[in-house]
């Protein structure tokens, strides 16, 4: 199905469209990333119906808006957002690949202080793997943390 | 009604008008309306079934979890309605916004930005400690950005 010509159309538009016309797309990829050494790893779980309009293209726009609007939030004074239109009129991005979407998502969603810097330490501070990759249950959640074996893994 | 036009798939109005029941006006559509929500499985499964205006969840432990807006909200005083259940022990919860550290609950507001919502479950049994859920359900109502 082709994408309607959306620049300039609100975002939620964008979205409703989607909601409508495509099939949702669950990912197998997870992201576990660590934000603070006092606190278990985080697991990022892809929407579907994000993940197919990331599929699609011409829906969501680039990742930078959002980064621009954290700027705006992160002001002392920041009480509502006045460049909420950077969602709306911002050119959307072209069709992706799942990987290319997941690249997109950690940078979205993922705090920057982790992506920008998830290999600086003495193990990675995240790790993209496949759902059958994470612990069968969730005994111990609160105590999950990436493993030392993957820093080891990737030295070699 | 005076003053509305129609453009292709758009329809421009200030007022819904009822034959019998009276009218409302377009704006309590616009903003009555929920901005986002979504059905989370917890637990094992750990997938978002379905949705509207999520990119993703963030799983912050148990009990723990982030639903993170496609399209940000205008501002971080939205409200939002939650509900889960935890189908081994029978049993629903309270859901509450959490703060922004997995350690410090004081203030839930840490947990509400314009681009993703922040909560925590607790059971509402005889141990209401923060606690897994195996359905989650939340509904965001706001202004959007």
């Amino acid at each position: 199905m082709q994408t309607p010509e959306f620049k300039g159309t609100h975002l939620w538009d964008r979205l409703g469209w989607a909601k409508q016309n495509l099939e949702g797309v669950q990912s197998d990829y997870r992201v576990v990333y660590e934000d603070s050494v006092d606190e278990c790893a985080k697991i990022l779980v892809p929407d579907p119906n994000w993940m197919a309009c990331a599929l699609q293209g011409g829906i969501l726009p680039p990742v930078w808006v959002y980064h621009e609007l954290a700027k705006d939030e992160a002001q002392p004074d920041f009480k509502k957002h006045t460049r909420g239109y950077l969602l709306h009129t911002t050119e959307p991005m072209p069709a992706m690949t799942e990987e290319e979407a997941i690249e997109y998502l950690i940078m979205k969603d993922v705090p920057q202080d982790v992506w920008r810097n998830w290999n600086t330490g003495n193990k990675p501070k995240m790790v993209i793997c496949r759902k059958e990759q994470l612990p069968a249950t969730r005994e111990w959640r609160n105590a999950w943390k990436i493993s030392e074996e993957v820093a080891v893994d990737m030295a070699a | 009604m005076a003053g509305e036009t129609i453009m292709a798939g758009t329809i421009v109005a200030d007022d819904l008008q009822h034959s019998t029941a009276g009218s409302v006006g377009t704006e309590y559509v616009v903003n009555g309306s929920a901005k986002s929500w979504m059905n989370y499985v917890a637990t094992n499964v750990n997938t978002i079934a379905d949705s509207l205006n999520v990119s993703s969840v963030t799983d912050h432990g148990t009990g723990q979890y982030s639903q993170n807006f496609s399209s940000s909200m205008g501002n971080s005083v939205y409200a939002a309605t939650m509900c889960s259940h935890q189908e081994s022990a029978g049993v629903g919860s309270l859901g509450h916004p959490s703060a922004g550290s997995f350690t410090n609950a004081s203030d839930g507001r840490n947990g509400m930005t314009t681009s993703a919502f922040r909560m925590r479950y607790h059971n509402t049994d005889a141990s209401p400690g923060t606690r897994e859920q195996e359905i989650c359900l939340q509904v965001i109502h706001g202004d959007l950005a």
